[in-house]
């Protein structure tokens, strides 16, 4: 490092361990919500209780949408659609980013094939890949979801597989090596340690990404009419053509919203404080997932 | 043309080779007939046998596969992607109406959050430790994250609802009447007024990427030795800037590609949103009507869009950076 990098290198970002620390309580809370819904709600979210779009009042605190629903007990329950895509999705694609990104440096007759098929779903755009999938398989949380996994992995696999290809290169690698290690013991014992901080950062933004699309895909129609979730919501409300004449958008349309936003926010900041906290040389912007 | 140039062409042309087959193979790989799509679902397995064999003979489906996929690579060279199975227009008719408000749309918002993204992270760079700089970091990163439709709405309760400035959807009014030169100025400020919003949500979503890493970009190369030469050397300040931007631009061209490579599909929840009449819009009606075909065409267009920008990049960083010249 050299003295005119260092004194032109902007201060480093202040960082409060409170937002991370808030971050982390403001998921917590919605996904206890998520998880206590029926017990939460008020109502049950799909019989019609009250008139159509009725305004926010004691006895629907966030009012009705076009078919009555209670929108507090709808918002409870979209969570828990939201949630799952968001964490379930990102479970998969981090288990077979790790994997790929593993083999493709250990197993070498899967190197070849790995990285072909790495590269070729980088290169293929992927929101009408995942509607394509989506509209031919059906709608579906678990469609949903295996399309959102199959498309979440490549890129990160990428950067697996860079740390992994300069750990097999250090020394102690070649000790190992030359102690009598099979390959399977270094990538176990040399090489998992080196990815797993990869795979939480890798893990946090997925579940951010998987909850942006989810959202995303219902807005473009494919959402699972019979699972709720916030971005049917969010869809239902774009479809209500009175919308935005009233003030129905700021108690139907704006709580999944901003519920989305803020989960993206916490997972962010969790992630990048996680990021920083492992590798302070990367602190520059990196596309999702 | 050298050894480089020549693998990213065909590293393209085999790309190309696995998503035209890859649009072939997929519907035909997942579960579902084809024929499902045509009518809605479950009803065709109650129509007599006989017609369903008259649907499969229309269709092509009860040809063996290899003479389906070499029907559709005809039909590909001649330009054909099929028919709309809700329309039964021409699919290559439907989506070359869609295109060109695409491209304005998001080409003009691409172009611009580059030019502002570029223009704020080069002050930000250049006076690190300026109020604005600090502010700007932070506030830019904050509305990055926010989820483009929330941008939408803020954009549509603020400017199109409550101050009356802009209109919340569409593309033009509707009956404009255009005849003579005064009427084309009204229609281009017609077509300006309406891309407004649809714009400046993609700008707000796309400009912070582009300061960050020219802020990034610019930092690390201005602390580079060589700008230390060239201060030493008594260099003026404007040209310094010159040459540690010449420096910071393969990555800024890298993003730029990046985001001109979804070019087809970039804008969709923004476009539905604001019912702008692009591709995006052209997915959202097609997955209403499950209109099969379409959603293909919409994918091989936007599949072969990107193959050719990253192509293009490729070669451009190669025009750019005389390192990425030699063989790998």
């Amino acid at each position: 490092m050299n003295l005119a990098a260092t004194l032109l290198r902007p201060r480093r970002r202040f960082r409060p361990h409170g937002a991370v620390l808030m971050a982390a309580l403001v998921l917590g809370g919605i996904i206890v919500a998520a998880v206590l819904a029926g017990a939460f709600a008020p109502y049950p979210p799909r019989s019609a209780t009250g008139t159509p779009v009725e305004a926010p009042s004691p006895s629907h605190r966030l009012g009705t949408n076009d078919l009555g629903q209670d929108l507090l007990s709808v918002w409870l329950h979209g969570a828990r659609a939201s949630l799952i895509v968001g964490f379930v999705t990102a479970l998969l694609s981090t288990a077979a980013s790790g994997a790929v990104g593993l083999l493709s440096v250990t197993w070498r007759p899967g190197r070849v094939p790995l990285l072909a098929t790495t590269d070729g779903l980088l290169a293929i755009p992927h929101l009408p890949m995942i509607v394509l999938i989506v509209a031919l398989l059906g709608p579906g949380l678990l469609h949903l979801i295996a399309a959102l996994a199959f498309l979440g992995w490549p890129a990160y696999a990428r950067v697996v597989r860079a740390q992994a290809q300069a750990t097999v290169q250090r020394d102690y690698v070649e000790a190992a090596r030359a102690l009598g290690a099979s390959e399977a013991r270094i990538a176990r014992t040399c090489l998992v340690p080196e990815i797993l901080p990869l795979l939480w950062t890798k893990f946090l933004l997925t579940v951010r990404w998987a909850i942006l699309m989810e959202a995303t895909l219902a807005l473009m129609g494919l959402g699972d009419p019979t699972q709720m979730s916030w971005g049917l919501t969010l869809n239902s409300a774009f479809a209500y053509p009175l919308l935005f004449i009233g003030d129905a958008w700021l108690w139907w349309a704006l709580p999944p919203a901003i519920a989305v936003a803020v989960i993206t926010l916490a997972l962010s900041t969790i992630g990048q404080d996680f990021e920083n906290w492992l590798n302070p040389a990367s602190q520059r912007a990196r596309r999702n997932p | 043309m050298t050894a480089v140039a020549r693998a990213h062409i065909l590293r393209f042309a085999l790309l190309l080779a696995v998503v035209v087959i890859l649009n072939f193979l997929l519907p035909r790989l997942l579960p579902g007939s084809p024929l499902s799509g045509a009518t809605g679902d479950a009803t065709v397995a109650f129509l007599p046998a006989a017609a369903q064999a008259e649907m499969r003979r229309t269709y092509g489906t009860d040809r063996p596969l290899s003479a389906q996929f070499v029907a559709y690579l005809g039909g590909l060279r001649r330009g054909d992607l099929g028919r709309s199975l809700a329309t039964h227009r021409p699919v290559t008719d439907m989506i070359g109406e869609r295109l060109p408000w695409t491209f304005a749309l998001v080409g003009s918002a691409v172009a611009l959050s580059a030019v502002l993204g570029a223009a704020l992270g080069t002050a930000a760079a250049w006076r690190p430790y300026s109020a604005a700089a600090r502010f700007l970091g932070p506030l830019v990163i904050g509305v990055g994250a926010l989820p483009e439709f929330l941008v939408a709405m803020g954009l549509i309760v603020f400017l199109g609802i409550a101050l009356r400035l802009f209109p919340v959807g569409g593309a033009t009014t509707p009956f404009l009447v255009v005849s003579d030169l005064r009427g084309w100025l009204v229609a281009a400020r017609d077509l300006l007024w309406h891309a407004a919003l649809p714009a400046t949500t993609l700008v707000i979503g796309l400009a912070p990427a582009f300061f960050l890493l020219s802020r990034n970009a610019l930092v690390a190369v201005l602390g580079e030795p060589f700008l230390l030469t060239a201060r030493g050397k008594g260099l003026g300040e404007h040209r310094i800037l010159w040459h540690a931007w010449r420096n910071a631009l393969p990555p800024l061209v890298t993003l730029l590609g990046l985001r001109l490579a979804v070019v087809v599909t970039g804008a969709a929840l923004v476009e539905r949103i604001f019912a702008y009449p692009g591709m995006g819009m052209l997915l959202f009606e097609a997955v209403a009507r499950r209109d099969y075909s379409v959603l293909q065409g919409i994918f091989l267009t936007a599949s072969v869009v990107m193959l050719a920008v990253n192509l293009m990049l490729d070669l451009l960083a190669f025009v750019l950076d005389p390192r990425t010249r030699r063989t790998p």
